[in-house]
């Protein structure tokens, strides 16, 4: 598994043009909210968490098409389904290394995010940690919907149809981690939610993501 | 368990043809009767003035559209356990029929809404809920149509289906706690179940029930359509094989 | 008529569109059965015809 985990980051370095695309498209979209509306401080600081965490998803969304589709052409896919490693896992490997090559640097950024923004210190330190609670399962809810639309040509659009609604209650939580933070209310119960559905996403989905390859290369 | 064996497509087909007329016949009874009566012979409500007879569209049709999700899921899990063809279809043609409910019951609960308070949209747990229904009724019936293979396509939406109600479900729960906290009282809520006064209840109930019947007629209806399509592309495949 | 007082219109918009998404909805799946129901008539035939 380490060995499969450790090929799926060399080709996502090789073609290191998704990390850096999901980058640059986090910072113009970063960008794009305070051109559209308005660049005042406390307007910015109220939006924060919410353009953080959409501005996430969106960049989330870029790579996800990809996470299966380079095995199931070269027909890698076909043999890693047959080979004594549970499908899950596959599933598993896959999705943690989309999320170390997508999320991880845009969770990296955040303290950049926090400058452009004009967040207070330790409201960016809850931005992180939401972050680092909720963005697991948007890689496994997302390596599920890439599953499903494996077969579709141009699937990216249909998966995005798929997916965003699928991400609303992380948005949701994830959302609320930080704003609560912001107002100083108490923000436990939101992240004890946020880390139950990365945790159930991550051990239950990869049967279904496993079915819907199994299904898909029959 | 004989029920059972109306998943033979033939046995479905016959059972449905001749079901379906008094079917329908007494939907748009019970339809138009509830209806008549609600709008005609009820009295407005002290608060909401006539548009309390929005209620008679509106209720029932979210009955509806939040019942089909539960026909599809039910369809899909028979699908995958038993591998009755006919689950899968019934899933299929259910979808539509949720999503024009859904809309419905968006388009009356807005202009409900603008009266009652000042504007045709707020982003009220229900509304936002229904919202994200749309949206789920949608992506389910978009993979419906974008893979060829049949076989394949039933068990991804079965899929989809099971594990989009536990989102689903979970959604409703994180735009409850979104928008109002957990526990706290409903502050825009129409809680339209509660405190129905009788008279406005009877007419209620048989428009739901009209409405139920509808829904069924139509599902049969669709399904029918949807069984004789796979005959079409069996007859199809046979013929090129001659 | 009963008296709708001032919120008339908006019952009666409701009630339009309601029965206009309907009874669309309904009307374009008896046509789609229909066309189905036809189709498969004929084609049908033609592999009746085929065999013989």
């Amino acid at each position: 598994m380490i060995t499969l985990l450790t090929r799926d980051l060399k080709l996502a370095f090789r073609s290191g043009s998704t990390t850096i695309l999901g980058i640059a498209f986090f910072l113009i979209v970063l960008l794009l909210v305070p051109l559209s509306l308005e660049p005042s401080r406390p307007m910015l600081i109220k939006l924060a968490p919410g353009v953080l965490w959409i501005a996430l998803i969106l960049s989330c969304l870029l790579s996800l098409d990809r996470i299966f589709h380079l095995d199931l052409q070269d027909g890698t896919l076909e043999i890693l389904t047959i080979s004594p490693l549970p499908l899950e896992g596959l599933v598993l490997v896959k999705s943690l290394a989309h999320w170390i090559t997508t999320c991880l640097p845009l969770i990296m950024l955040v303290p950049l995010m926090g400058l452009l923004y004009n967040v207070p210190n330790d409201t960016i330190i809850w931005m992180i940690i939401s972050l680092l609670s909720g963005t697991p399962a948007l890689s496994v809810i997302g390596s599920f919907a890439a599953s499903i639309t494996l077969g579709v040509n141009r699937g990216g659009l249909l998966l995005s149809l798929l997916v965003l609604p699928l991400y609303i209650p992380t948005l949701i939580f994830g959302t609320e981690v930080i704003r609560r933070s912001l107002d100083g209310s108490s923000n436990v119960t939101p992240l004890v939610f946020l880390l139950a559905i990365s945790a159930s996403s991550i051990a239950l989905l990869p049967i279904a993501t496993g079915s819907a390859i199994k299904i898909n290369l029959n | 368990m004989s029920l059972w064996k109306y998943t033979n497509p033939n046995k479905f087909m016959k059972l449905s043809s001749k079901i379906l007329p008094s079917l329908s016949i007494l939907s748009f009874l019970l339809v138009f009767t509830g209806l008549t009566w609600g709008f005609f012979f009820t009295p407005d409500d002290f608060r909401q003035g006539s548009t309390v007879k929005i209620i008679y569209l509106h209720v029932p049709a979210a009955m509806i559209a939040i019942n089909t999700w539960f026909v599809m899921l039910v369809g899909s899990l028979i699908w995958i356990v038993r591998r009755h063809h006919i689950s899968s279809l019934i899933a299929k043609s259910a979808a539509p029929v949720g999503l024009t409910m859904t809309i419905v019951t968006l388009a009356t609960g807005s202009i409900w809404g603008k009266p009652m308070w000042g504007a045709f949209w707020a982003w009220d747990p229900r509304l936002t809920s229904f919202f994200i229904l749309f949206l789920f009724y949608l992506g389910y019936m978009a993979l419906w149509r974008s893979i060829r293979d049949q076989q394949k396509v039933a068990d991804l939406a079965a899929l989809l289906c099971i594990v989009g109600s536990v989102f689903a479900l979970l959604s409703r729960y994180a735009v409850n706690f979104w928008n109002q906290g957990l526990h706290q009282g409903a502050s825009l809520s129409l809680d339209k179940e509660e405190n129905i006064a009788n008279v406005f209840y009877w007419p209620l109930l048989v428009t739901i029930s009209g409405f139920l019947l509808f829904f069924i007629t139509v599902l049969l209806i669709r399904t029918r359509t949807e069984i004789r399509l796979r005959q079409i592309s069996n007859i199809i495949i046979t013929n090129k094989l001659n | 008529m009963p008296e709708l007082g001032q919120y008339g219109t908006s019952v009666i918009i409701a009630y339009l569109i309601s029965f206009v998404i309907i009874g669309t909805f309904f009307l374009v799946t008896l046509n789609k059965s229909n066309q189905t129901k036809k189709e498969l008539e004929r084609l049908t035939l033609i592999s009746k015809t085929n065999k013989s």
